[in-house]
């Protein structure tokens, strides 16, 4: 039953059926009216039509409403209009209201379309701006807060005198604060980027031990207290990728591990190359996803915590944008022991040039 | 004057040539500044210093044009320092002459170690026979390198690549530039080469190939020599 139900609403959702479905609907209801109503009150059936066009007028578009209203006008002279099983016409009445009908049906029609767009755009004006004010409120607070610490603390250290203990760590915290910016900073250029189609890969041969390496290397301070396993085969081929972007995509993969799980979590890269795609695997045995965010994580924007300071939600969108910039794919699903997982395949042909002994 | 120690800031950004002066000062190091293109090649001329810092985005000449236009007679080490962070812009720039670039923002102790080692490499400019690194030692002329002691086995092609990389110790060479100086001509656009034979040389002179501190990958630009 529900199954029915849902096949018929993908139908109808379905723009591709809406010609054929203007199409039955008129003939059912022609067919219904001239079993239920009698032929010397044929001139009820018009509005009978005209109700069924109006329905079909809250969901289709112009082409299929015009298709309706005349097959309801050619049906209705047709079937009921005397003399029937004839297009003529013998009333002079007949032939005004014949007219009046059509007019009316088509009019009403493409009102009833004009209604539907007026609301829908303004919905949708109304959305963006609310996803603006989002986005603005979560950019100025994710400005401020590192803003805010450099302002803070440099202060305290040009007017106080502190022990040298405490200027150390005041000025960690700049350092700290300063690194966050750098990030968003970064985070926010990849994104115009990306909304702006302007990221095209310029792949080239790569060791991927190098890529991971500078990542590890880049994360060094936030990776610490963690253990990060690696597997690179130790005949790994190069790979042909973009190093700027994959190495980005590792980057903001492993920066959310390190943000969301437990210190003490064990991270595991393992590499391959198999039948011209490259293959990473990136795993943990943190809290792993809550099981209803999953579909979400690579939207624009989407924090599992939205209630939690820190990050803009698009780390993980721009790191799907740019696996898809090279015609990879990837998903993240949960591990068997609770862990998150991230599996990437991205098409890399294998070299012609390999263990040569020159 | 002693020109040892001077080193020219050419960048038209207060706040960061304030920043640098503090750095390198507090290094050892003697700063002139210029805030344009035109005036940095002029102070380049009058005070002949021991290196010079140049920024890419300058207002009045472009900052690659500049590093042309230096080149034609300054033989010393340059080092860029820009926000321009692309690998063409890099690639172009370490082409026209400069000996190492950073990209704004930059590290503190990242820029002085860069410093340090670009200035002692343009000290050592006769032809060492040998060259000592680490536990590894290669003798130019017989073609031998020992790891611990222990003689390694390399091709001639692995050997000429070693060499080159680590007459210039330090020093960002171009992937077309390596290409170009072991292989040839026409040779040039194939990087997978470099892969290859820098992973083969890896597993032979590291000590943990998956962890290389002495033939390191500057991604997207090339390869430094490094101790």
């Amino acid at each position: 039953m529900f199954g029915l139900k849902r096949k018929m609403f993908s139908i109808v959702g379905n723009r591709k059926y809406h010609n054929i479905i203007a199409f039955l609907v008129v003939l059912l209801v022609a067919v219904l009216s001239s079993l239920l109503i009698s032929s010397e009150n044929y001139r009820l059936v018009p509005y009978i039509l005209l109700f069924t066009v109006s329905i079909l007028a809250t969901f289709m578009k112009i082409v299929q409403v015009l298709i309706a209203t005349t097959l309801s006008a050619l049906v209705w002279n047709f079937f009921f209009i005397p003399p029937h099983f004839t297009f003529h016409i013998e009333k002079p009445e007949d032939i005004l209201l014949f007219g009046l009908f059509f007019m009316i049906a088509l009019l009403n029609g493409i009102l009833t379309i004009r209604l539907r767009q007026t609301t829908e755009m303004a919905n949708k004006a109304h959305e963006s701006d609310k996803l603006y004010k989002t986005i603005f409120n979560s950019i100025s607070h994710e400005l401020r807060i590192p803003v805010s610490t450099i302002m803070g603390a440099s202060e305290n250290l040009l007017t106080n005198d502190y022990p040298s203990q405490v200027e150390k760590e005041l000025t960690h915290e700049i350092f700290t604060a300063s690194l966050r910016l750098n990030r968003l900073i970064e985070n926010l250029l990849s994104m115009s980027r990306l909304e702006a189609g302007r990221i095209s890969p310029k792949p080239d041969w790569h060791d991927i031990n190098d890529m991971i390496n500078k990542v590890l290397k880049d994360l060094e301070e936030e990776l610490h207290g963690f253990m990060v396993l690696i597997k690179v085969p130790d005949d790994m081929p190069p790979v042909w990728i973009d190093f700027g972007l994959m190495e980005q995509v590792l980057y903001n993969l492993l920066f959310n591990t390190t943000f969301h799980a437990p210190s003490g979590t064990l991270i595991s890269i393992k590499v391959e190359h198999a039948d011209n795609f490259l293959l990473m695997d990136i795993t943990d045995d943190g809290p792993g996803f809550p099981a209803d965010k999953i579909e979400h994580l690579f939207d624009k924007f989407y924090r599992i915590d939205q209630t939690s300071s820190g990050g803009l939600g698009l780390g993980l969108s721009i790191v799907k944008g740019f696996v898809e910039a090279h015609q990879g794919t990837i998903t993240a699903s949960n591990n068997e022991n609770g862990g998150a997982r991230f599996n990437i395949r991205i098409p890399s042909p294998l070299t012609q040039v390999y263990n040569i002994n020159v | 004057m002693n020109t040892e120690n001077t080193i020219l800031v050419i960048d038209d950004e207060l706040q960061i040539r304030r920043l640098l002066e503090i750095t390198l000062t507090a290094s050892g190091y003697r700063i002139i500044n210029s805030d344009r293109g035109k005036a940095g090649l002029v102070e380049a001329a009058t005070s002949n210093p021991a290196l010079i810092i140049l920024d890419l985005g300058l207002p009045d000449i472009d900052g690659q044009e500049i590093l042309v236009k230096l080149r034609e007679w300054y033989t010393r080490p340059i080092i860029i320092l820009s926000v321009r962070n692309t690998e063409a812009e890099i690639v172009r720039a370490l082409d026209n002459g400069a000996n190492d670039y950073l990209s704004k923002p930059f590290r503190s102790g990242e820029l002085l170690a860069r410093i340090r080692s670009s200035i002692r490499q343009s000290e050592n400019t006769d032809e060492t026979r040998l060259i000592e690194t680490g536990n590894l030692t290669i003798d130019l002329l017989s073609h031998v390198v020992r790891k611990n002691g222990e003689l390694l086995k390399l091709t001639s092609t692995e050997f000429a690549l070693l060499a080159l990389l680590a007459r210039n110790e330090g020093r960002v060479l171009t992937h077309h530039f390596i290409l170009n100086k072991i292989w040839g001509h026409g040779y040039t656009d194939q990087t997978q080469y470099l892969r290859v034979f820098i992973a083969q040389l890896r597993k032979k002179v590291e000590i943990n190939p998956a962890k290389p501190t002495l033939l390191i990958t500057e991604s997207g630009i090339g390869y430094r020599f490094g101790n």
